[in-house]
């Protein structure tokens, strides 16, 4: 009475098994569309690092935080970034492709190091193993997650330089398959791993060694997902403030500020003029707005330029890059001119704002030329500029560096800036004792407890 | 010998009756009166007495004496122990042998309630059927449930089998928090002029034959045919429905639109940084205030002078049409004697209150049975059903859905003069509704009448729901059947959204193709014979089923060119989505079923059926359903019959039945996807996010059911009493996981979920003469649900989402009745007062249950009277208990819109419940009575908000006078000459009035559409309506 039924239950709608890099689209389109999410980068990375304002449903801006997102970005990194990159890396493994190997690699330490830096300790060594049984990991301690994506970058970087294998140029939505890019990629995030941990632990001989490494030359190496002209695969800001028409995401007072104190040509490429055509910041937070002081036609919007619906989702920048290893140079963890890597990094910001002329004089004027004295501050608050599409890279690089000086916003929930996202809820019901084990170790589960390389 | 002949004719109405068998008492001498009623027999010269017997008819005994000729007249038996109902697998039983609760619904009561969607007409008419339509808005869905929920990830409703055959009762919609558009399920294709009855298989002992379909009972339809009429009869039946809101939101009308109590201006098409405020916190109304408004806006971008500043209480109100619901059938039907036939065709036609929506359906219906030899019978049936409609109404959180702007919305707004849109300015370049008809907000919303006149989701269903079957009877015990059966539908949707639409600003287009097909072919061999004081009845047979699914889906996310909706016009550099899925699924059964009865007062039911199905893994795909059951005749059995008790039976049964859940082929295997949108021309393959089990089992329903059924006072009273325990196990669940593991969920068969409950069911004839009669009929039911087990984690209040909206969560939950409400309550001290911080309600950062959907009762009284010809009829049904989760009240208060919004206006607010004013000496607070003064505005959003839900839950019971009828027979004497008979005139009308209700602005009887996600929530619902017409009907 069953003949056949075997042969009927195949799926003819799905594959059984797929090429391993053909998973890299969705890894980076996802990994990317939860980055830059107005929601995320915007509400909960922008406004935080005071670079962005609202001028209504400002809740999160003063540190109420939309815990949709906090779920959201947990679920997305975890089940579609961190789970497809570590079949990919599976699949390449039976394969032999070393590349697309070292490449899932690569997404997997990005993933990781997003969600420790947001969250701290984080399940890692018995994570994604959903197949095996395992559906409650426990956490890790954050250094020992951060030792696992040192370890995989190292990794990624020894299997593409040995060249075996390759990428589909058309499901490589970063680097159209260039596997020497992904490479610099996986050494520079690494520059960038080692820096956040540099204040709780010695990182200069790892520092050393890796900068000797192929890293970002140009913008031309930039980690960035290409977004395209129309939505659904359009840049976040665009589909929701432009596309969307939610234009309540306004440029805040102290960037304003900041850029005019410097005549920045930067200004007029990451602001838009108000209804009086000035460019208007708000101050971050003020509960009733919108208001006759701070409303939707009297604050600049964010500028045409970042609202493109093809700007580049970014992952890391050479400009970044760039003012870490200054940062680096200046604190002796790497041999090297910091003064050449800040111009070098100032330089390369103008030059993804569209930005060719005046450089030079801009780098000579007080206030941004280079002083070993103030490295911090100027090399902070460049870095800040910077980062102005860069929300949770801006807060985080806050929180470590300090830099630039923020005061908590007004009418703030908390007194201080949130240090770290708190857990997702759904970790107290689907993995309690994990959980709790976690929030014993770190601290209570608040905006407020610091992370480990934050203390 | 001699001859006696006569007519046998209705005491009722005189009419004669063909059918009715004649007997010589004490011989196997007999035969049966033709289809005029006449009967002739031989009969021995002398004595000897006739005994005239047809079911449903008050046996009679005559004496012949010395006549030839007897006319018999047959009353109704009024003890009906001898009606007929139809149970599983169509097997008719006599109400006395039946040992389960089985309840049915004459198809004449269908067709006088005049019900579009043929599952409304079950509420409060069935005991213990829970009912819910989600809208009265054309083609809208509706939810029926026997017995409570006994499933989480699959569909609770019954399986509906008409004449034999299971039909699809899904619903495609794609209805919710997100906004999008219901469709009629599946079962609203049948039109209610064809039924001729409907039997309601309410649970597993009932349903048990159905196997791993049964576990949430059967509804079983029969559709009419030409047998038992005589010649040829061609009847007419023609309604006119007119539909207004049963209920609308109580708006204030003091406060205009805005944030500034004392300003507001609407300048560059945008009403300045109060746009962003499409809320009435603004200046007062009626005060002789004037501002420049939307209307004041002209073509070149400038604005008149300022207009007065005033109400429009009945802006909402003279939004809504008035619905017109016309439906014509003509049927003809005839038989004679050997082979029958009937053909029905009908249309109903409807126009929405919501302006510019509707829904048609065209049901042609056609049946004939052939008696090609002797004991040989060939039959068929078949409908052909056409659904059709322009424009469905978009629901639910949605900017396309009208309602949203009348909730977020300006008070001063006359939304009349939005209307005649094509002679509006344009809302200019920098809103977002830039280059549509101008509207009183260019941020948030379009021009509602635009909208509704562009934006077009359109729906149309091609169906034939058929079968044949070839009966033969080899002798007076045995006989057997072959049957094949099918379901077959195609349906497309597609959704126009115009280039401007604020929820698709580059326009949108979709068009999708969904094809259905079961087939289900039947075999099965009978045995009934009597030995001595035993009966037994004995089937044996099987039952293949194949299901198909298909689904081609084309949507494009952006227009090149305005106006042109096809998938050719896609924009430049935008990425169509395309979907296209087949499914196929097969069950083989065989079954078998016995019943053995003593003396006609023990009746033993037994059942078995073992299926065998494609989805489950091939080692374990074999699942065996029993059952059996027993009733008592007592007072047959004790011999206790009398006038006062002329019936009492008791029953008792068991049943195991299955479901299959939430599961669906191909569930077995892990294995890749490709996401539906590409990203421009590169295709996005990932590995899905749930775990599949090739381990996975059916869900199983095991029950008891006891019950009682009497007659007394001569049969004027009847009851019926079920008590049922139900429990249901291996429930298929999607149990979430850790995404750290990198999966979202994992299936397993860990769900565990208990029924019980009281059916009762009390029937009255107070009063029945010839002219007058007046009858009640009451039926109540109660629900005992309890959801014991959701996953595998011990000692976790496990929970499952089944639905929501906003941060509201709908859930199966552990220790809970299933559907509970979970989401955001009010922060409160040990005392249960609302904690407030600066005036303001402070919300609980730990979610909890705030209420649950589940009914503690359901009821319904029926009073029928009648006076000769006039006949007036009364249903009033009641629902106690239950919760839902109302976002109209949340935003409408939070907008200022509504009412009670007024409060506080002028003077503030001090809100109800506790501020701490320190700490003890243990740290913990100190609460004193809140003091604060804060606006109305500030205390509203706090309290009433996404971020907090509690307030917006409300008891969710109602009392409602669903329809009352009045039939006016006209006296058939006035038609002799006329080629009319039978003329009947009703006055209609259904959903009358809402009696009792603690849910303001709303018909507490919503939800977003019939699926179990989407129950005890709503927005911005569309109002149920209240209908009230006339029908006409004839024969010739």
């Amino acid at each position: 009475c069953d003949k056949g039924f075997e042969e009927l239950n195949q799926d003819p709608n799905n594959p059984t098994t797929v090429p391993s890099d053909l998973l890299t689209a969705d890894i980076i389109r996802n990994a990317a569309n939860n980055l830059h999410s107005t929601f995320v980068g915007g509400d909960m990375g922008s406004t935080w690092a005071q670079l962005w304002t609202k001028v209504q449903y400002n809740d999160e801006e003063r540190y109420v935080p939309r815990q949709s997102v906090i779920e959201s970005t947990w679920d997305n990194i975890y089940e579609d970034v961190i789970s497809d990159a570590r079949s990919m890396e599976i699949l390449a493994t039976a394969e032999g492709n070393d590349v697309s190997k070292g490449v899932a690699l690569t997404l997997q330490a990005w993933g990781y190091s997003l969600l420790t830096d947001l969250y701290g300790d984080i399940p890692n060594t018995e994570a994604i193993r959903g197949t095996e049984g395992i559906f409650a990991p426990a956490y890790d301690e954050q250094s020992v997650v951060y030792d696992s994506i040192l370890a995989k970058l190292d990794r990624a970087n020894a299997l593409i330089a040995g060249g075996n294998g390759s990428l589909n140029a058309a499901t490589d939505l970063m680097y159209g398959g260039d596997a020497s890019k992904w490479r610099k990629f996986a050494n520079s995030l690494k520059i960038r791993c080692l820096m956040r941990i540099s204040g709780v632990r010695d990182v200069s001989a790892d520092l050393q060694a890796t900068v000797a490494r192929p890293i970002f030359t140009s913008n031309a190496d930039n980690a960035a997902i290409v977004y395209l002209a129309a939505q659904p695969n359009a840049h976040p800001f665009y589909e929701t403030i432009d596309y969307g028409s939610r234009l309540e995401w306004k440029v805040s007072e102290l960037l304003v500020q900041t850029l005019e104190g410097f005549s920045d040509p930067r200004l007029a490429v990451m602001a838009a003029k108000n209804a009086d055509g000035n460019y208007r910041g708000k101050p971050n937070g003020i509960q009733d707005v919108p208001s006759e002081d701070f409303n939707y036609e009297n604050v600049s919007g964010i500028g045409e330029f970042y609202l493109n619906p093809e700007l580049p989702g970014m992952f890391m920048s050479y400009a970044e890059l760039q003012f870490l290893l200054a940062e680096a140079a200046a604190s002796n963890y790497i041999s090297g001119d910091a003064a050449t890597f800040y111009n070098a990094g100032i330089r390369a910001s103008m030059e993804e704002n569209g930005i060719t002329s005046g450089v030079d004089a801009y780098l000579s004027q007080s206030g941004v030329a280079y002083s070993a004295g103030a490295s911090a501050e100027l090399i902070g608050t460049q870095k800040w500029i910077s980062l102005f599409a860069q929300g949770v890279e801006a807060w985080t690089e806050w929180r470590r560096t300090g830099q630039p000086a923020l005061s908590p916003a007004l009418d703030a929930v908390l007194s201080q800036i949130p240090s770290r996202y708190s857990y997702p809820a759904s970790e107290q019901t689907t993995n309690k004792a994990s959980y709790d084990a976690a929030v014993a170790s770190q601290g209570a589960d608040v905006l407020t407890t610091k992370v480990w390389w934050d203390n | 010998q001699r001859t006696v002949s006569g007519t046998v004719t209705s005491a009722e109405d005189g009419s004669g009756i063909p059918g009715v068998n004649v007997v010589l008492k004490g011989t196997t001498t007999g035969t049966t009166s033709d289809l005029d009623g006449n009967y002739r027999l031989s009969v021995p010269e002398e004595g000897g007495t006739l005994v005239f017997s047809f079911v449903g008819l008050e046996p009679k005994e005559v004496e012949i004496g010395a006549r030839s000729v007897i006319d018999v007249g047959m009353s109704s038996d009024v003890q009906q122990l001898t009606e007929v109902v139809v149970t599983a697998l169509g097997i008719e039983r006599q109400e006395k042998s039946l040992t389960y609760a089985v309840q049915d619904v004459k198809g004449d009561g269908l067709t006088q309630a005049r019900e579009t969607n043929i599952v409304n007409s079950l509420s409060g008419q069935v005991a213990g059927v829970q009912v819910t339509s989600s809208s009265g808005t054309p083609g809208a869905s509706s939810r029926v449930v026997l017995r409570g929920a006994s499933t989480i990830s699959g569909s609770n409703q019954p399986l509906f089998v008409v004449d034999g055959v299971p039909i699809d009762n899904s619903n495609y919609g794609t209805a919710g928090n997100g906004g999008g558009y219901d469709l009629p399920n599946g079962a609203a294709s049948l039109n209610p002029d064809d039924v001729e009855s409907i039997s309601v298989l309410k649970g597993p002992v009932a349903a048990a034959l159905y196997g791993n379909r049964g576990a949430n009972g059967v509804i079983l339809v029969t559709t009419k045919t030409g047998k038992g009429k005589k010649g040829l009869g061609v009847s007419v039946n023609s309604s006119t429905m007119f539909q207004t809101p049963l209920r609308l939101q109580d708006f204030q009308n003091s406060y205009g639109q805005g944030a500034s109590n004392t300003y507001f201006e609407f300048v560059n098409g945008q009403s300045g940084y109060g746009d962003g405020v499409d809320e009435s916190w603004g200046a007062p109304l009626d005060v002789g205030l004037e501002f420049v408004q939307w209307s004041d806006y002209r073509d070149d971008g400038t604005t008149s002078s300022p207009s007065p500043w005033k109400s429009y209480p009945n802006n909402i109100k003279d939004f809504y049409e008035t619905g017109v619901q016309l439906s014509n059938n003509v049927a003809i039907a005839g038989s004679d004697g050997d082979n029958a036939f009937r053909l029905s065709a009908t249309n109903m036609n409807q126009t929405g209150m919501v302006p510019n929506t509707d829904f048609n359906r065209w049901n042609i219906n056609s049946s004939a049975s052939l008696r090609l030899l002797e004991g040989l019978e060939a039959s068929f049936s078949a409908n052909y059903i056409k659904e059709h409609a322009d424009n469905l109404a978009s629901i639910g959180y949605t900017n396309d859905n009208p309602v949203q702007q009348m909730i977020w919305s300006g008070r001063n707004v006359d939304l009349a003069a939005l209307k005649d849109y094509k002679n509006l300015p344009l809302s200019p370049e920098g809103t977002a509704a830039a280059g549509t008809p101008l509207n009183w907000n260019t941020v948030f919303q379009n021009n509602p009448y635009w909208g509704q006149d562009v934006n077009l989701q359109g729906y149309d269903k091609d169906r034939l729901i058929g079968n044949v079957k070839l009966a033969y009877q080899f002798n007076d015990w045995l006989s057997a059947y072959v049957r094949t059966g099918i379901d077959n539908w195609d349906m497309r949707n597609s959704n126009i959204k115009a280039i401007g639409t604020n929820s698709a600003a580059d326009g949108f287009y979709s068009d999708q193709v969904r094809r259905f097909t079961e087939i289900n072919h039947f075999y099965m061999i009978t045995a009934n014979k009597t030995f001595g004081d035993f009966g037994v009845a004995v089937s044996f047979g099987g039952n293949n089923m194949i299901q198909e699914y298909t689904r081609h889906y084309v949507g494009v996310p952006a227009l090149e060119l305005p106006g042109l909706y096809n998938v050719s016009n896609l924009k430049s550099g935008s990425t169509p989505t395309l979907i296209n899925t087949l499914e196929e699924e097969k069950i083989n059964s065989l079954l078998g079923t016995a019943q053995l009865s003593f003396r006609d007062f023990v009746f033993l039911d037994i059942s078995g059926r073992n299926d065998w199905w494609s989805v489950l893994p091939k080692a374990d795909n074999s699942y065996f359903y029993p059952s059996a059951s027993l009733s008592f005749v007592l007072t047959d059995m004790l011999d206790i019959y009398s006038n006062a008790l002329p019936y009492l039976k008791v029953r008792a049964g068991w049943s195991k039945v299955g479901s299959s859940g939430g599961l669906n082929p191909y569930s077995l295997q892990q294995l890749y996807s490709f996401r539906t949108t590409p990203y421009g021309s590169v295709s996005l393959a990932y590995n899905p996010e749930t775990l599949n089990n090739p381990n996975i089992k059916p869900e199983t329903t095991t029950g008891i059911e006891i019950g009682l059924a009497a007659k007394f006072f001569d049969g004027r009273i009847s009851l019926d009493a079920t008590y049922y325990d139900q429990t249901s196990e291996d429930l298929i669940v999607q149990v979430e996981v850790s995404p750290t593991s990198g999966y979202e969920s994992a299936y397993d068969n860990v769900g565990l979920i208990e029924n019980k409950g009281i059916e009762l069911q009390l029937g009255a004839t107070i009063v029945d003469t010839k002219d007058f009669s007046a009858g009640l009929n009451v039926n109540f039911a109660t629900y005992n649900n309890d959801v014991i087990s959701v996953n595998n984690i011990d000692g976790d209040e496990g929970a499952i989402v089944l639905g929501g909206q906003w941060n509201v969560d709908l859930q199966a939950r552990e220790g809970h009745p299933y559907g509970v409400l979970f989401g955001p309550g009010y922060l409160k001290d040990e005392d249960g007062n609302i904690v407030h911080v600066n005036g303001r309600p402070q919300i609980d950062p730990t979610y909890r249950v705030l209420g649950d959907i589940q009914p503690d009762w359901t009821g319904g009284i029926a009073v029928n009277l009648r006076y000769k010809g006039l006949s007036l009829s009364s249903l009033f049904d009641a629902k106690w208990g239950g919760d839902i989760y109302t976002m109209t009240t949340t935003w409408g208060r939070y907008a200022g819109v509504l009412a009670e919004t007024l409060k506080g206006r002028e003077e503030g607010i001090v809100g109800k419940g506790v501020m701490q004013s320190g700490t003890d000496t243990d740290g913990n607070p100190i609460y004193v009575p809140n003091n604060i003064v804060v606006t109305a505005e500030t205390y509203n959003k706090a309290a009433f908000s996404n971020g907090v839900a509690e307030g917006s839950v409300f008891d969710a019971s109602y009392i409602k006078l669903r329809q009352v009828t009045l039939n006016w027979k006209l006296p058939s004497q006035w038609f002799t000459n006329v080629p009319f008979k039978d003329v009947n005139i009703a006055l209609v009308g259904r959903n009358l009035a809402l009696l009792y209700s603690k849910v303001p602005h709303i018909d507490p009887e919503s939800g977003f559409s019939n699926a179990d996600s989407q129950q005890g929530q709503e927005f911005g619902q569309l109002p149920s309506a209240r209908s009230m017409g006339f029908n006409i009907n004839f024969k010739l």
